[in-house]
């Protein structure tokens, strides 16, 4: 058996650089590395929705889809019904958008809701009755829920992979404090900001893999890796086709090793760099008045990718911060995140970061007192990102080639 | 009711890897609670519970994280017992790709 100390290496430095005597960090490649092999991508790309528990009218019940807008918020139909915002304080429920006879209406705290999902009453009254102690109660109720059509993914690996996962935010998304997402948005899965997350996000539940979007999303997406979480990959794989490059790490024989052990296996997607840089925001010291709209300070960069690029560093939307200090760095706290004790008014400050297909996004809110003037000091937020040619949402399968 | 607060990890582990910089960290831990299982990325908030002879069931909340205590070793926090996978990507800083 060959020793360690004859294993040939390969290295490839970055330009201006000596590959035989330069560190680690400017190499571009070395075999003693593993590079990323991404097997597959897959998601749930499009949220539905259900309307339940109506004994009548016939046909309003069943799967609704967003169809355009009413009064400034998403509408929604089944081909049949509408469900609409009127503008003023209700959702409401008709056979024609925008108009018709109101068969349900949303409660009374509709105008605090941007989307129609909860329960709806009976917009005339009838088929109510009095019970006990004047309580209202109502034969004919409806229930608007989302249903994203969960994904399963039957793993046939044998082990569990790591994997990165996305969501596709949306107008209905919660927990930033502003409706700045119009659907085209995308950042990082991390139940770090859930607080409650009953398994929503993608995660492998048992061997085979799980995608359940977040509550108020338009979906979610898993890019996976050949790296095992649990498990053992084979130690053998017969390679299914020719005209690849492998390039092995120390004495395993290439085309017999499973890729995972390989450094660079070209059968397989890697991450593929567009560009690096930082971006900055400088927050001033300021006193923001008792109850005010929450500040929100942005700096983006542009990469008119025209799709949803992959982006480092893993960070998410509704990532709360108690202070920033002097300077805070993304990339260093990146173990820390987690959601805000609240959005707007007497809330904390929070991060966005979030990309589409023409900036890359970072953001700071800062939010009032009720009760006086909330002061911050000056600080110096700072990421250092790197943008992939990958793009989030792609749909492949490289397993079976 | 409103929610239990996420408890303070009772358990942390050191994961030094000598690269004079922070690295990229993703990881991942296996979880087993009522409300989530499987495997996570973290960082990761959720609920536990656990059984109280005086109050019954009892609803825990649970986090798992991490921080770069200095550029050389990570700090993983968790509830005992708790398996976490690690993996490090090289992350050259100011004077390397970045602009």
């Amino acid at each position: 058996m060959l020793g360690m100390a004859n294993k040939p290496i390969t290295k490839v430095a970055r330009a201006n650089h000596d590959a035989r005597y330069t560190s680690d960090v400017n190499l571009s490649f070395s075999s003693e590395w593993k590079t990323p092999k991404i097997f597959k991508q897959t998601g749930v790309a499009q949220p539905s929705f259900t309307l339940g528990y109506v004994t009548s009218p016939a046909g309003v019940s069943g799967d609704y889809y967003i169809d355009g807008e009413e009064n400034g918020k998403r509408a929604y139909t089944n081909g049949e019904y509408w469900i609409w915002w009127d503008g003023v304080d209700r959702w409401k429920l008709t056979n024609t958008k925008g108009s018709g006879t109101v068969i349900f209406y949303h409660p009374e705290d509709a105008f605090q809701q941007n989307t129609p999902y909860g329960y709806y009453l009976v917009g005339t009254g009838v088929g109510s009755f009095s019970g006990w102690y004047g309580a209202t109660y109502y034969t004919n109720m409806a229930y608007f829920s989302r249903n994203n059509g969960n994904l399963t993914w039957n793993n046939p690996l044998g082990y569990i992979p790591s994997f990165l996962a996305f969501r596709k935010l949306s107008p209905d998304t919660p927990d930033v404090g502003y409706n700045v997402f119009t659907g085209e948005e995308y950042t990082y899965s991390l139940t770090a900001t859930k607080t409650d997350p009953f398994n929503e996000g993608v995660t492998f539940l048992t061997d085979d893999l799980t995608i359940i979007p977040f509550e108020g999303d338009d979906g979610a997406y898993a890019l996976l890796f050949l790296d095992p979480l649990e498990g053992t990959p084979p130690t053998e794989y017969q390679l299914k086709n020719g005209a690849v490059y492998l390039l092995g790490d120390g004495d395993v024989e290439v085309r017999e090793a499973f890729p995972y052990d390989n450094s660079m296996d070209s059968r397989f997607d890697s991450f593929k760099i567009f560009k690096t840089g930082t971006l900055e925001l400088s927050l001033p010291a300021e006193t923001i008045a008792t109850s005010a709209e929450s500040k929100v300070y942005t700096a983006t960069v542009e990469h008119n990718l025209g799709y949803p690029p992959v982006f480092l560093p893993e960070a998410t939307v509704g990532w709360g911060i108690s202070t920033f200090g002097d300077e805070y760095i993304i990339n260093d706290n990146l173990g820390s995140i987690r959601s805000p004790y609240g959005i707007g008014v007497d809330g904390e400050p929070h991060i966005d970061v979030y990309v589409d297909s023409g900036n890359l996004y970072l953001k700071v809110t800062r939010p009032s007192y009720s009760f006086m003037g909330r002061e911050y000091t000056a600080s110096k937020v700072i990421m250092y990102y790197t943008i992939f040619y990958n793009e989030i949402g792609e749909e492949f399968d490289f397993l079976d080639i | 009711m409103s929610a239990p607060p996420f408890d303070e990890a009772t358990h942390k582990k050191d994961l030094v890897h000598n690269l004079g910089y922070k690295p990229i960290v993703r990881a991942f831990a296996k979880i087993d609670s009522y409300s989530t299982w499987g495997w996570r990325q973290i960082p990761i908030y959720y609920y536990d519970r656990e059984w109280d002879d005086m109050f019954g069931w009892i609803i825990l909340g649970r986090k798992i994280d991490y921080e770069h205590i200095d550029d050389n070793t990570i700090r993983f926090y968790a509830p005992e017992g708790v398996e976490i996978k690690v993996t490090l990507y090289l992350e050259p800083r100011k004077d390397a790709w970045y602009g």
